[in-house]
Parts: C-alpha cells; sequence; structure tokens
C-alpha cells in the first residue's frame, strides 16, 4: 500500500457502504490511524492535513451525502466499514458538522475509538437526543477546541460536552471564528498532536523554562 | 459624576534624582514605612470625604508611585475602607500572568464584598522595561489578556486556552467575582485603535492626560463603534484620569501651582534613545503647564461640567503636582469635597 506523506495527495483507499450510499475513504500519511470526519466542511481542517498527516495515517471520511439516519445507524454503519477497511482502534476527529458524527462513535462503538477530537462541535440538535443522552457514556480521552470568535454556538456545546463527558478538555483558541483551523492552525495543530500522544496529560508541561545554559 | 481619589502613593520625602529607574540606596528605609501608612491615612480621608471611588495604579522602580503590586494596597484597603470602592488603575498586563491577575482581583471582590474596579493597561512607557518586555507588542498581549481574565471569570467550566502570547493548559478561577457576571472592566481608550477594542467587547473606556477636544472625538468613536456592536454605552462607562488642584479661590489655586509644568515624557526620566524605542504614539504624552482642574470651587464645578459635556461620567483625580506639598494636597481634596462634589453629583 502506497502511502502518500502530502494530502495534497490524497489517496483513495476504498469505500464505506452507509444508508445504501458508498462513502469514499481517502487516506494520508503514516504512522497511528487517525479517522478524520467531515460533513461538507472538510475545507475547515483543510490546513491541518499535512502536519497531521506527518505523524499519522489519515483516513479522510466527509460523511455529507449519507442522507438522514439516527446517530446509532450511522455510527453502526461507519464502524462495520471501518472494520472491513482493517481499522479496528483509532482515534477519530470531527469537525464541525462532522463533530457529531464522531461523538456517535465514541458513543455507539466505544471500543473503536482511542481519543476523540471535535473541532468547533455545532448546537446538538433535536435530532441528536440520543447524542446528548449518551454523553456520559463516553470513554475515549476527549478534546475540544472552540474559537473565541465562534458566534456559532460551538463555545455552548463544548461547555456541555465539557461537563458530560467523564475525559474531557475544553481548549479555547484565541482570536479563531468557527473554522478554527483556518484562522489559526499552529494553535490547533500543536495541542492536537500532543493530545494524540500523551492523551488528558497533555495538561502537562514538559518543555524546558531553562532560557540560556 | 462620579469622583475617584487616586491613592497614587508618593514617596513621603524628597528624592535627589528624578531618573528612571530610581537607585534603590536613595530609598531611605523608615521613609519606605512612612510613604505607605500616609497614602492609607489619606485614602481613608479620601472615603470619609465622600470621594465614590479610591484608586491605586501599577508603576515600578521609582519613587513617583509606590504601587509595584497594585493588588496588595488594595487588599489592604478593602480591610479598612468600608464604603467606597476601590479601582484598580490598573493592572500592566504585559508584565503579569492574566491567570493571576484574575484569581487575584476575584478575591478582592470577595475581600471587598463586590467594591471592586478595574482598568487593565499596558503600562507607561518605562513600565515595559521592568521585566523586559516588547513594546512592539504590548498592545496585542494586553488585548489578549483582556480577552482572557474576561474568560477566567466566566467559563463555568474548567478550559485551555491557546493564545497567541499566553498558553494555559488547565484555567478553573476560584473563588468566583461577587460581582456578576464580573466587577466592572475599563480598558484604555487613549488611542482609536484601543478605544474601537473596548467598544467590541462591552467595556468601559479610560483615558488620561488628554484635552478635552480629544476626550469629546474617543467618546464619539467609541459609541458610534459601540452601536455597530449592539450596544449602546452610558456616562458610567467613560473613565478621565487628571491632575485637579481645588483651593478657595481661582488666584489662591494658581499661586499653589506656581509655575511648574509637568512633562508626561520626561515623567519617565530615561535615556533619550531608549524613549524612542518604547514610547511609540501616544497622544497622552505631552506636556501639562496646569492641572486639568485647576481653580476655585466655582472654575472647577464649570470645568466638570464640560468634561460632562464630553461623555465621562467618572473622573480619577491625581492630587500631586510639582511644588504642591501634601499638606496642600490634603486641602485640596478637603475643598473639592466639601465646595465641588455637591454640586456635581447630579451631573
Amino acid at each position: 500500500m502506497s502511502q502518500t506523506k502530502q494530502v495534497d495527495a490524497l489517496a483513495p483507499k476504498g469505500t464505506i457502504e452507509v444508508n445504501g450510499i458508498r462513502l469514499q475513504v481517502r487516506e494520508a500519511g503514516s504512522g497511528r490511524p487517525l479517522v478524520v470526519l467531515t460533513a461538507g466542511d472538510g475545507a475547515q481542517i483543510a490546513p491541518l492535513l499535512n502536519g497531521l498527516a506527518e505523524r499519522n495515517h489519515l483516513f479522510v471520511i466527509d460523511v455529507a451525502g449519507a442522507g438522514a439516519m439516527t446517530a446509532h445507524d450511522l455510527a453502526r454503519n461507519l464502524s462495520q466499514g471501518l472494520v472491513r477497511l482493517g481499522l479496528e482502534r483509532f482515534s477519530a476527529i470531527g469537525v464541525s458538522r462532522g463533530a457529531p458524527i464522531a461523538l456517535g462513535q465514541a458513543i455507539f462503538a466505544p471500543k473503536q475509538i482511542d481519543k476523540l477530537i471535535l473541532l468547533s462541535p455545532p448546537p446538538l440538535a433535536g435530532s441528536d437526543e440520543d447524542l446528548y443522552a449518551g454523553l456520559p457514556k463516553v470513554t475515549a480521552p476527549t478534546l475540544v477546541l472552540v474559537g473565541t470568535r465562534d458566534r456559532s454556538g460551538s463555545v455552548e456545546t463544548a461547555r456541555v460536552l465539557r461537563e458530560k463527558i467523564g475525559a474531557c478538555h475544553l481548549l479555547l483558541v484565541y482570536d479563531a471564528r468557527e473554522a478554527i483551523a483556518v484562522d489559526r492552525p499552529d494553535a490547533c495543530l500543536s495541542p492536537i498532536n500532543e493530545f494524540l500522544d500523551r492523551g488528558l496529560e497533555f495538561v502537562v508541561c514538559h518543555e524546558s523554562q531553562v532560557i540560556r545554559r | 459624576m462620579k469622583a475617584s481619589f487616586f491613592a497614587s502613593v508618593p514617596y513621603a520625602s524628597e528624592v535627589g534624582t528624578r531618573d528612571w529607574p530610581a537607585p534603590p540606596v536613595l530609598c531611605d528605609r523608615e521613609t519606605g514605612v512612612k510613604t505607605m501608612s500616609r497614602a492609607m491615612e489619606q485614602a481613608l480621608l479620601a472615603e470619609e470625604l465622600g470621594f465614590d471611588w479610591v484608586s491605586v495604579s501599577e508603576h515600578h522602580y521609582s519613587p513617583r508611585i509606590l504601587t509595584p503590586s497594585p493588588m496588595i494596597f488594595a487588599a489592604a484597603l478593602t480591610q479598612r475602607m468600608k464604603r467606597a470602592k476601590i479601582a484598580l488603575l490598573g493592572p500592566l498586563l504585559p508584565l503579569t500572568n492574566p491567570i493571576r491577575v484574575a484569581e487575584e482581583l476575584a478575591m478582592l471582590d470577595a475581600m471587598s464584598d463586590g467594591r471592586i474596579i478595574v482598568l487593565f493597561l499596558r503600562g507607561t512607557p518605562n513600565e515595559i522595561l521592568t521585566y523586559r518586555n516588547n513594546p512592539d507588542e504590548s498592545r496585542e498581549i494586553t488585548q489578549e489578556g483582556v480577552e482572557l481574565i474576561l474568560r477566567a471569570w466566566t467559563e463555568p467550566q474548567p478550559f485551555g486556552w491557546e493564545g497567541r502570547y499566553f498558553n494555559y493548559r488547565t484555567v478553573s478561577v476560584w473563588p468566583r467575582t461577587v460581582q456578576e457576571p464580573h466587577p466592572k472592566v475599563f480598558t484604555s481608550g487613549n488611542s482609536p485603535e484601543s478605544v474601537r477594542f473596548a467598544a467590541r467587547h462591552r467595556i468601559g473606556l479610560a483615558m488620561s492626560f488628554l484635552p478635552l477636544p480629544a476626550i469629546k472625538q474617543r467618546v464619539e468613536l467609541y459609541r458610534a463603534a459601540a452601536a455597530e456592536e449592539g450596544w449602546k454605552p452610558t456616562e458610567e462607562d467613560v473613565l478621565y484620569r487628571f491632575f485637579t488642584h481645588v483651593a478657595e479661590s481661582d488666584a489662591e489655586a494658581i499661586k499653589n501651582i506656581g509655575q511648574s509644568k509637568v512633562d508626561l515624557r520626561k515623567l519617565f526620566n530615561i535615556n533619550q534613545d531608549v524613549v524612542e524605542a518604547v514610547t511609540g504614539d501616544r497622544p497622552e504624552m505631552r506636556e501639562l503647564d496646569r492641572p486639568f482642574l485647576c481653580g476655585g470651587p466655582a472654575a472647577v464645578v464649570d470645568q466638570i461640567g464640560e468634561l460632562r459635556e464630553c461623555g465621562v461620567g467618572n473622573m480619577d483625580l491625581s492630587f500631586t503636582w510639582p511644588g504642591v506639598s501634601y499638606r496642600q494636597q490634603l486641602r485640596s481634596m478637603e475643598c473639592l469635597a466639601k465646595n465641588v462634589l455637591p454640586q456635581i453629583r447630579g451631573l
């Protein structure tokens, strides 16, 4: 299997059938498996993909074409499809409208999710009630990133996630709007990679504070 | 109109230098003790005289204003003052850890039962040298610090902060402030860019030592920018700090202040190369030939009326002026409290 370093050359990996529709899975990079879930808003994560691909084997899936279904059914379909692609356990990033999808994976397929990262999660809508009720069932260490200039309701959602999920960390990204990774890519990439490395221990600083030896 | 007494805590004796930094060897240890006790007495007098606030500020390495930690002096005030508000004007955010500032202000708000007011500043040009911060970034650092402190006071859950100048992974401030959602906050309005920042964040606007037309122009900009953000500031949102000397008559006031001028650039009497490197475009840095408020009660009431017409609702009064003795300062405070304050309450 050829692996590309640059996501400018995202390679087709295969398809996952959801709701009778085949969703394209594309891959890049090498390292620990990291599933990137978007829902028509892939441009919001694009500035991070190269940086993530340097240390992770990315599997990028846009679920926008899957049509309406419950979070539970979508999670089951995705979970089975990813197993067929050889992904038994992985970390997941949900971007904006892809965040509830990633959250669904962590609630309904908890054994499959190593760590969960949510960027600018939107308000949990009425159809996501089973997501809301399922928040305490999330066992994966969770990192939620929200921009301080985001006016889309993400911060309110993030507060709920921080409160209801047992091991959840909320990170406010200064001077970023909803497209958080577009506005401040480095400010997102660094903590995400640290979180993937160390989980919630990423709050501990190990950088030397020596100024000059 | 609210009147604030600026407790500048000046060194209680003459010092043989105007340089900055002033050599520590010139600070007599016992005079340091006297300075603190006299400043406390003066602050308590201000409360007794009816001033609405007593304010403290942050300055370093100088006998002019001996409150490098305004928090410490404010903490002492919370235990002695019973009525007036305590205004910290203000912590210098480029020099500090803003989370620590949020924590200490929250403590002070609890210790004073909700009487804290705060103005966040970036510091006069010399201050940036105190801990060797970069003057080119001081405005951006201050603005990020303000946003971080407001979040630290209002976020209900612990959070991390991925800033440009500040990076914290764990923020969760206790105690919460008594005032809800937080104490009244001002930021500098001395430059138009800062005015827009204050409007965008719905916080108060503070100016110092600007002439009246500049105040009027800043307030108009503030109102217009606030309207764009969907809110309407009142005079309570506008603060102005300036020098004051009030006497029984205009002639006596003029006589007391003498011929002395205050060059605000030279107050920070540092090497000229350094001044040019750190001052930037600071409209408040200019020469003053007399205090903004100066005269007998009738003249001063008129001057305050002009200030009010510019949109100012809070005046922070410094009674220091070169050549004006401590005793004259006290008389000036008493004269203002007795003859002026009753007439300006309704303004």
